[in-house]
């Protein structure tokens, strides 16, 4: 009778043991078992049989095991999951799971739905839900803005520049939403104009980091559009570990065009075009103000009140338009030239001393002389003036240093005529 | 719902929570006499039913039907989380080929139980079911192809359109 109980003595044959000892090695190191089942060794003994078996779909399992786990780390996630009774791949079952439900929710996330949230996950549950509350937030804020820039887009064109402030990266551009909003299918803008464009966000971002200022109000005028802005810049909160500068930018070129045409026709006088009285006494008294170096001269036209009398209007106008345009060849464009009454007119000239100004009047006269020459006028053309060289220490005030030049014309006016009366 | 009684005012000391065991022993122990009675495949009819009539008056009660579906998912993990049945995750989702497929971490039905070898959860086929079609208006056939009881970590369900 055999032995059946449990401490019997079994007969295992050397080259049986070596055979399942290479097996199990094999197993252990993860080394193929091809040839080793190519050439097996027949196993007589009954208990060794179950382990050879078991052996053997431990060996499936493990293969099933590492082509399943190398397939998850290529992030293969479609890969079959192993067979059902591979218990070995459990744990990465449940990652595989696990990575499929994140990719689910990621796409979620890409297509706008934010309503995701991912629960006993550990730090991938941290990460995921804080990027989700980061992301609302952000776009919550981003929705108020441009809910305000929608509502003040009503009143005025308006746009919005947001950089981030340590890269200077374009975070957000109004203008690009609003043109991809409403013109879906327009030609895109040229290189040109693009590179203008960045050149324009950028000069902005380098205005606030450069200078190192958290809040800016300023004007700037924008060459890719040929706009003006005025620009409120405001460094705050982007994300929770970003800060940004936000540029919002109100279209003022209408305004600045009504301003500016407003200061033409403020300064300009309405029958010349060249500035006028006004413009003269704001120009002297700001040049005064700057204690730099200037001179004025006083120019008073003879004979203008004749000219209207014996030859009518008409020759009165042609005389003073006619010396205007004299002046305005004799001289460069760094001056300015005011009718400060009907025929009185005064020259502006900064950084000019009375010498100077003294050849520059004679230029004048000279041109004038020219002028007389071609006898296209039934009278001559001739002036009378007073030049007067600012001096800090007497002149504070514009009009009185007027008056001190129109004081000297009148002094050679006079002496014209006593000469006039001589000969 | 009403036939679940007042529980807040029925159980003002113990409340509304028990242990998981005494679910499971009154689970397990209703299959185990349907399954002496009337079979095996039976038994996973009758229960699979009971789930299935369960997931519709769960829909009507917790959930919200007027949601989107993306939204729908994310309310159902919530409130199954909230009512202690499982930790529900979406793997994947094909709407126009009526095709999803979702686990179940920590099952109330069956995680922890000793490996028998086949899925059990056919409460929980019927409840998913229930829920599906309620939200859908269209009939759901959910199997579990993972389980706890087959040696897995989460219980998986295919859920197709029928």
């Amino acid at each position: 009778m055999p032995d059946r109980s449990e401490d019997a003595m079994v007969l295992i044959s050397k080259k049986e043991l070596v055979y399942i000892s290479k097996l199990v090695e094999n197993l252990k190191t993860a080394k193929p078992m091809d040839y080793l089942l190519a050439d097996p060794v027949e196993i007589k003994n009954s208990y060794l049989q179950d382990v050879q078996k078991n052996i053997l779909i431990l060996n499936e399992y493990t293969k099933e095991l590492s082509a399943y786990s190398l397939a998850i780390a290529h992030g293969d996630l479609d890969v079959e999951f192993p067979t059902k009774h591979n218990y070995l791949s459990g744990g990465l079952k449940e990652l595989h799971s696990n990575l499929l439900h994140l990719s689910w929710k990621v796409n979620q996330v890409s297509e706008g739905n934010f309503n995701q949230k991912i629960d006993f996950m550990g730090q991938i549950s941290d990460s995921f839900n804080n990027m989700i509350r980061g992301l609302i937030e952000r776009d919550a804020r981003i929705e108020e803005l441009i809910l305000i820039i929608d509502v003040i887009n009503q009143y005025t064109n308006i746009n919005m520049y947001v950089h981030d402030q340590e890269s200077g990266q374009l975070l957000y551009d109004e203008e690009e939403r609003k043109s991809k909003k409403d013109n879906k299918g327009a030609a895109p803008e040229d290189e040109n104009t693009l590179a203008l464009k960045k050149e324009f966000a950028d000069m902005l971002y380098k205005k606030m980091k450069e200078e190192d200022i958290s809040s800016s109000e300023w004007d700037v005028f924008s060459e890719y559009n040929d706009k003006w802005y005025h620009v409120y810049s405001l460094l705050s909160k982007w994300t929770d570990d970003k800060r940004a500068y936000f540029h919002i930018l109100v279209d003022i070129s209408n305004q600045k065009m009504l301003i500016e045409n407003l200061e033409f026709q403020v300064s300009r006088d309405q029958m010349t075009g060249i500035y006028n009285h006004k413009f003269a006494v704001n120009t002297v008294q700001k040049f005064i103000s700057t204690q730099n170096p200037f001179t004025i001269c006083f120019i008073d036209l003879d004979g203008l009140k004749t000219a209207n009398d014996v030859h009518g209007h008409q020759w009165g106008d042609k005389y003073l338009l006619k010396f205007i345009e004299i002046v305005n060849a004799s001289t460069r464009n760094k001056e300015y030239f005011c009718r400060v009454g009907g025929d009185e007119f005064i020259l502006i000239f900064p950084e000019v001393g009375p010498g100077d100004m003294l050849n520059i009047v004679n230029r004048i006269s000279d041109n004038v002389a020219v002028f007389n020459q071609t006898h296209e006028f039934p009278f001559k053309v001739s002036f009378s003036f007073g030049i007067e060289a600012f001096d800090k220490n007497i002149h504070t005030d514009a009009k009185a240093m007027m008056t001190m030049a129109d004081n000297k014309m009148y002094i050679l006016k006079r002496g014209k005529y006593i000469n006039f009366k001589k000969i | 719902m009403k036939a679940l009684g007042d529980i807040d005012s029925g159980r003002p000391n113990l409340g509304g929570n028990m242990p998981v065991f005494v679910y499971r022993l009154f689970e397990l122990s209703v299959a185990d006499i349907l399954e002496k009675n009337f079979g095996k495949d039976k038994t996973d009819e009758i229960i699979r039913s009971a789930g299935f009539q369960s997931g519709i008056e769960y829909a009507k009660n917790y959930l919200d039907l007027t949601l989107s579906f993306n939204d729908f998912v994310e309310l159902i993990q919530k409130q199954l989380v909230e009512h202690k049945i499982g930790i529900l995750r979406v793997e994947y989702v094909n709407l126009e080929k009526g095709e999803i497929i979702l686990t179940v971490y920590e099952d109330l039905d069956c995680s922890g139980l000793p490996v028998y070898d086949e899925t059990v959860c056919v409460y929980d086929e019927g409840f998913l079911s229930g829920i599906l079609q309620t939200y859908t208006g269209k009939p759901f056939k959910v199997r579990e192809i993972d389980c706890w009881a087959t040696g897995d970590r989460a219980c998986r369900f295919v859920a197709k359109t029928v």
